[in-house]
């Protein structure tokens, strides 16, 4: 799951872990996200970076939202409110899918985990609780939001299940999520992504925040990773970040700010010859992607967001987000193309006379190599279990 | 007498509003004249901040306005009173003791209601109690949100299209003193030329040759190439036939009341010092049952109330008071006695909720303008007059209309 | 994704139809007719309200359910399936309205709308033109609205929005020196209205009083033999000349949703019938919750169908009079349409009354069915039917409401003919119908909840797909026609 855009809060709350985050930052450089204190960098980007891409990094997970949904009816009621099938679903499964709305527009991402039975951890990036609310109507199902009751830990990096398993908490079996007792504490631990690194999460009850925190540090003391360096692993994954590389449909001023699956580079996670989910239909009969989300890689160090595509001297979109990637040496950016432009010839204006131009090369991504199979093979194609992100 | 007798605008109400929208439309050239009807409300309390537009052409930094953070709007009726402020999201996470779930409903309420005009949303038509039971099950935060949306437009939350109301909860940002900026209007509005007419207007017609015609207290007539009215409310009181673009929210019946209080004994109770604006209504049924006194003509016993605390007085205002009074079935005008009452009555509801054996004494009710009355006069000869849709930030609406009439031209 | 269903044994499995048409209404029987005369294989299932036969609610006096009146019956309906040679017929094509006013005044309207003016100057000299250039002026209006009414697309007038929004009152108050007049038209806009004249959106009523025409007369109100009845035989007459095949039968239990389409029905005994087109005439809420399922709606269209619980109704009362009806200025002619319009004070406090659960006099609209069909009622006695609006709306089976309501039908008669020398010996209720929300709304719901499910063959022509009180048979005609085009489209084979 991916943090949606930074917010304005004047007044951010502590998330369940802020006291142990902040006990770690050096830079004491810190956001707003959904109104939870979110660390921006810990101690330094490339360290941060490097940790999880070499290691292991820890992220506060505890600004996203979440949601517990619980009820005979709770497959059937995420089924329609998301674009994942949840009814196939077996316990301890995760799934990933979009929230539409009823005219096919991307609202939001989300992910599921079927706890048990009828029980389901519900993550969104955003607030969702209105239309949780309008959803539920008619169905039997109890909706509540726990983001304030819970602390959630991500582990990140090539060697996030060692450091895990060397604390104790590791009850992961093979891909599954678990839930158990770890000396006392009672948490459930469900593998994630977080872009191009994989990683697992960790949800256990707020007040036992400083425990596990400390348990997982005790042997060596695992870095934090803040927004900045988990923005670079976003982009190099190729996930597009809501209210920064697209807007949701329930917050933008009119349909045409909205996107569908397609334009936001995501048509794998809402196929429309899946079994039906809200906005489906109107998915089928919506006009072609105008514009598309892809990943760029641009020959340069730094490039602004809003920084115009070129190809053959016709402007074709623009930046939405760009990050440095240490590993490639360049900026790895999301850019909303026109959905007919070349692919080829790409430059990047870095300054808007167009005298500071760099190349412009579409990037692969584990999200982009899945919807190109989409798209090329629509009914071939199934993303929603556990893929990046 | 006026200097000149024919303008290219002529604004019909000589409030806040007008005196922006006036002072607008000279700054772009247009030759202004502002009439007063003789229904404006009494200039209290605090005003939202002008918009940028306004502040720019009326250059208003000249006139050392100071901004006030805007007050915390609480509903009183309960021990625990009920708040709201300019932060939707800080307010959701206070509104999360009352029940969990207001944390996240209360701001996409606020971001939902702002958005309830636009063409496309069925919401629109629905009343205010339809919009409000779907979202929420605690009756004290719908009658507060009717409180603060619904009251000032005289609706009780039952009628047609008074859920576009809601779409006003969101306080403003910063305000102003609402003494100073009219004050700052009126010098602006003169410094930009515009004609600030003594005589209170009479009647307005327009002639064969398309030229409006206001004829003046004293007789006088000017003339004028389009006219305008600073609100819907007081140009209807003035017995003009409006067109507001389609706002479903124009008063049709009763007024409201303007009460002036002196605190005798000021109450224990810490609610009275803070930079707030109360509401007294205890439940959507009260607010209904005032409603209907005030359309059946009488004065109800309990009125709901909005009030302010200012030094040692208290400055209310009961927006369900009928216009005219029946009695035996005759309908009668608003005597000096029944302005007694209806002071005595909003005394003892604001001594209830303040406690603490606070002892108010009432100095001064006025009755504020009547539609009604200005209904049965109206000329439906004469083509409808633009009047800024009903607004909680007038002077933003009616600066907006008088930049759009003078644009055209 | 295919219904799973258990067949039981011998549960029927019948196929070849090429449309199923649910409900009894006369919109379901007039889209059923419209889709078959083009030759397909139409079943219509009889389900829901059924028209009654006409029933004797006390001994020798008929009731006859539906309005006997017609404002704005379709006229490519009834061209199209020539519903005159099966048996529609006017017993008056227009109706002359009596108003009584509050203070007991009375005015005759003809009936022609643009004749009104000399009836008004005998009434109040000095409104008479101003009433008739109104009349003739908002006649205008409504014509260029009548295509919006009856189910077409918003037209684009630009003071749409401004009149679209305006009250009653905003509109009219302050319009003739007689206020008398604008309580007639007050009484016209407020029946069957779920808001006062004095609140937002309320004024469209009265257009769309003034729009609707019928016998090729916009405007004008007509009398059609038989009632109700009447125009339900001659429909159904019709639908069988034209070959639907009509089940009274089966209760149809879902809609079966292959993919996105609808693929038949089935019934509560396992039974299917398979139908790529289904049409539906039931309530929107049966049509898409009973039958289909929050689960395959939209979660958008699924609120459309949450409708708050009705406070205001219109409720019709048939009375029984043992006599003639005595009241000279009434009885000169029995065969018009009486109007009661009541002052604004008054109708204001029967709204309160109403939405406090009392019940209180507001606008009457009378007819005297016996006076139409002689077989209504014994010799020499009369039956009344009587809209009474607005009033609480209520359970017919509580005595209290009942109570409230017949007292008040006993005083309105009285009103509406005071000097009435004949004794009412019953009185027997309809159910209630709730209240219209304003036009605007109803207008653009009806629009999503038309256009909007996203299922592809189901229409539905249903209460809310028709706009305004009385039969008017254009949600039928919309419903078939679009029927038709998917399937001639290929909805079919696609």
């Amino acid at each position: 799951m991916i943090f949606p855009a930074a917010d304005d809060a004047t007044e951010p709350r502590a998330t369940a872990l802020y006291a142990a985050a902040a006990s770690v930052s050096a830079t004491n450089s810190w956001t707003s996200v959904n109104g939870w204190a979110a660390a921006r960098v810990y101690s330094s980007f490339e360290e941060e970076y490097e940790a999880a891409s070499r290691d292991v990094a820890l992220v506060d997970l505890g600004p996203l939202c979440r949601y517990t949904v619980r009820g005979k009816e709770a497959p059937s009621f995420l089924s329609r409110l998301t674009s994942c099938p949840v009814t196939e679903l077996s316990a301890a499964e995760s799934g990933r899918g979009l929230i539409l709305n009823a005219d096919g527009l991307v609202v939001d991402l989300a992910d599921m985990t079927r706890v048990s039975g009828d029980l389901f951890l519900l993550t969104t990036s955003a607030p969702i609780d209105r239309r949780l609310q309008v959803a539920a109507r008619g169905f039997d199902v109890e909706v509540e939001n726990i983001a304030g009751m819970v602390a959630a830990l991500g582990l990140f990096g090539p060697n996030a299940r060692d450091a895990a398993a060397a604390a104790g908490v590791d009850v992961l079996e093979a891909e599954a999520t678990a839930q158990g007792r770890v000396r006392g504490v009672e948490l459930a631990v469900r593998p994630i992504n977080l872009g191009s690194a994989p990683g697992i999460e960790i949800i256990f009850p707020a007040e036992d925040a400083l425990v596990i925190w400390e348990r997982l540090r005790r042997r060596k003391p695992i870095p934090a990773m803040g927004l900045d360096a988990a923005d670079a692993l976003r982009i190099e994954g190729g996930a597009p970040r809501l209210g920064v590389d697209f807007i949701g449909a329930d917050a933008a001023l009119s349909a045409e700010e909205a996107r569908i699956p397609d334009e936001i580079g995501l048509p794998h996670l809402a196929p429309p010859n899946r079994a039906w989910f809200n906005g489906r239909r109107a998915m089928r009969n919506a006009e072609r992607a105008r514009r598309r989300l892809v990943v760029l890689s641009l020959d340069c160090d730094r490039a602004p967001v809003g920084a115009a595509i070129r190809s053959r001297d016709a402007v074709i979109g623009g930046v939405t987000s760009a990050a440095f990637s240490p590993k490639l040496k360049r900026v790895l950016c999301f850019a909303e193309v026109r959905a007919d432009a070349p692919a080829s010839d790409l430059e990047a204006m870095l300054t808007p006379d167009g005298r500071s131009k760099a190349a412009a090369r579409l990037h692969e991504t584990d999200e982009s190599r899945l919807a190109a199979t989409f798209r090329e093979n629509l009914k071939a194609a199934t993303g929603f279990r556990r893929s990046p992100v | 007498m006026t200097a000149r007798s024919k303008f290219d605008l002529v604004v019909i109400g000589a409030d806040m509003a007008g005196l922006a929208a006036a002072g607008c439309a000279a700054r772009r050239g247009a030759q202004t004249a502002l009439l007063r009807t003789g229904g404006e409300a009494p200039v209290e309390g605090a005003v939202a901040e002008p918009p940028n537009a306004v502040w720019r052409l009326l250059d208003l930094q000249q006139y050392d306005l100071k901004f006030e953070a805007p007050p915390v709007h609480a509903s009183i009726a309960e021990k625990r009173p009920l708040a709201t402020s300019d932060d939707p999201v800080r307010d959701g996470r206070a509104l999360a003791s009352r029940e969990s779930a207001l944390e996240h409903l209360w701001p996409s309420f606020i971001a939902d209601m702002g958005r309830i005009g636009a063409a496309d949303a069925v919401d629109r038509y629905l009343s205010a109690n339809a919009v409000l039971d779907d979202y929420f099950a605690d009756e004290m935060l719908k009658t507060h949100a009717l409180s603060l949306c619904a009251a000032p437009f005289g609706l009780a939350g039952d009628e047609a299209g008074s859920a576009q109301a809601l779409g006003v909860a969101a306080a403003a940002r910063r305000v102003i003193p609402a003494q100073a900026l009219h004050g700052a209007l009126l010098r602006a509005a003169e410094a930009a030329g515009v004609e600030i007419v003594r005589e209170k207007a009479e009647a307005l017609s327009r002639s064969e040759n398309k030229l409006w015609k206001a004829t003046l207290d004293g007789g006088e007539e000017i003339r004028a190439k389009s006219v305008m009215a600073s609100s819907a409310l007081i140009a209807e009181a003035f017995g003009l036939r409006i067109e507001t673009g389609g706002s479903p929210l124009l008063r049709r019946q009763g007024v409201e009341a303007f009460i002036r209080l002196r605190i005798e004994k000021a109450p224990k109770s810490a609610l009275a010092r803070k930079n707030a604006v109360f509401f007294t209504a205890p439940d959507r049924a009260a607010i209904r049952r005032a409603r209907d006194a005030m359309i059946a003509g009488e004065i109800d016993e309990e009125p709901p109330l909005t009030f302010e605390i200012v030094g040692r007085e208290i400055i209310a205002r009961a927006p369900y008071c009928p216009a005219r009074l029946v009695e035996n079935g005759e309908e009668r005008e608003w005597s000096g006695q029944d302005r007694q009452i209806l002071g005595r009555h909003a005394a003892s509801v604001i001594e209830k909720r303040l406690g603490g054996g606070a002892s108010l004494r009432e100095i001064e009710v006025l009755i504020g303008p009547d539609v009604g009355a200005g209904l049965r006069r109206r000329d439906f000869d004469a083509p409808a007059v633009p009047a800024p849709p009903p607004s909680k930030d007038p002077v933003a609406a009616a600066a907006a209309l008088a930049l759009e009439l003078t644009g055209d031209e | 994704m295919s219904e799973t269903m258990n067949v039981s044994k011998g549960a029927r499995i019948e196929g070849g139809i090429d449309a199923v048409v649910i409900g009894a209404t006369a919109d379901a029987f007039a889209a059923a007719a419209m889709i078959a005369r083009s030759g397909l294989h139409v079943v219509l299932i009889e389900t829901g309200d059924r028209p009654r036969e006409k029933r004797e609610f006390s001994p020798g006096y008929f009731a006859v359910d539906g309005d006997p009146l017609a404002y704005a019956l379709d006229q490519q309906v009834i061209d199209a399936l020539d519903l005159y040679r099966h048996g529609l017929s006017f017993i008056a094509r227009r109706l002359e309205t009596f108003v009584r006013f509050g203070d007991g005044a009375a005015m005759t309207l003809p009936g022609d709308p643009a004749l009104a003016g000399e009836a008004v100057a005998a009434f109040s000299e000095a409104d008479a033109t101003r009433f008739a250039d109104f009349l003739e002026e908002e006649r205008k209006t409504a014509r260029a609205l009548s295509g919006w009414f009856s189910g077409g697309a918003a037209p684009l007038i630009p003071a749409l929005r401004e009149i679209g929004a305006a009250s009653f009152d905003g509109a009219v108050i302050g319009r003739f020196a007689d206020q008398r007049l604008e309580d007639y038209l007050r009484a016209e806009a407020s029946i069957g209205a779920a808001h006062r004249s004095s609140e937002a959106f309320t004024y469209l009523a009265l257009l769309r009083r003034l729009a609707g025409e019928t016998a090729g007369l916009q405007g004008g109100v007509a009398a059609i033999d038989g009632g109700g009845r009447g125009l339900a035989s001659a429909l159904r007459r019709a639908a069988q000349a034209a070959g639907v095949s009509i089940r009274q039968t089966d209760r149809v239990r879902t809609v079966i949703v292959e993919w996105d389409r609808v693929a038949g029905v089935s019934f509560d005994d396992g039974g299917q019938i398979r139908a790529p087109v289904i049409v539906s005439a039931l309530s929107a809420r049966e049509t898409f919750i009973d039958f289909v399922g929050k689960a395959r709606l939209d979660i958008e269209f699924a609120r459309l169908l949450d409708f708050p619980a009705p406070t205001i109704a219109t409720v019709r009362a048939h009375l029984a009079l043992n006599g003639p009806i005595g009241d000279a200025l009434v009885g000169a002619r029995l065969d018009r349409r009486f109007l009661l319009a009541p002052s604004a004070a008054t109708l204001e406090s029967a709204w309160r009354a109403a939405a406090s659960g009392k019940a209180s006099n507001g606008v009457v609209e009378l007819v005297f069915p016996s006076a139409l069909d002689r077989t209504l009622a014994p010799e020499g006695c009369l039956t009344a039917a009587m809209l009474l609006h607005p009033v609480a709306f209520g359970d017919p089976a509580d005595e209290v409401w009942r109570e409230g309501i017949e007292n008040v039908a006993r005083e309105a008669i009285r009103r509406v003919a005071p000097e009435m020398s004949a004794e009412i010996v019953a009185i027997d209720l309809d159910a209630p119908e709730r209240a219209a929300p304003p036009m605007f709304e109803a207008l653009e719901r009806r629009r999503r909840i038309t256009d909007a499910s996203g299922l592809e063959g189901y229409f539905f022509c249903g209460p809310e797909a028709s706009i305004g009180g009385g039969v008017s048979l254009s949600a039928g005609r919309r419903a078939g026609e679009r029927a038709l085009r998917y399937f001639k489209e290929g909805g079919t084979n696609p």
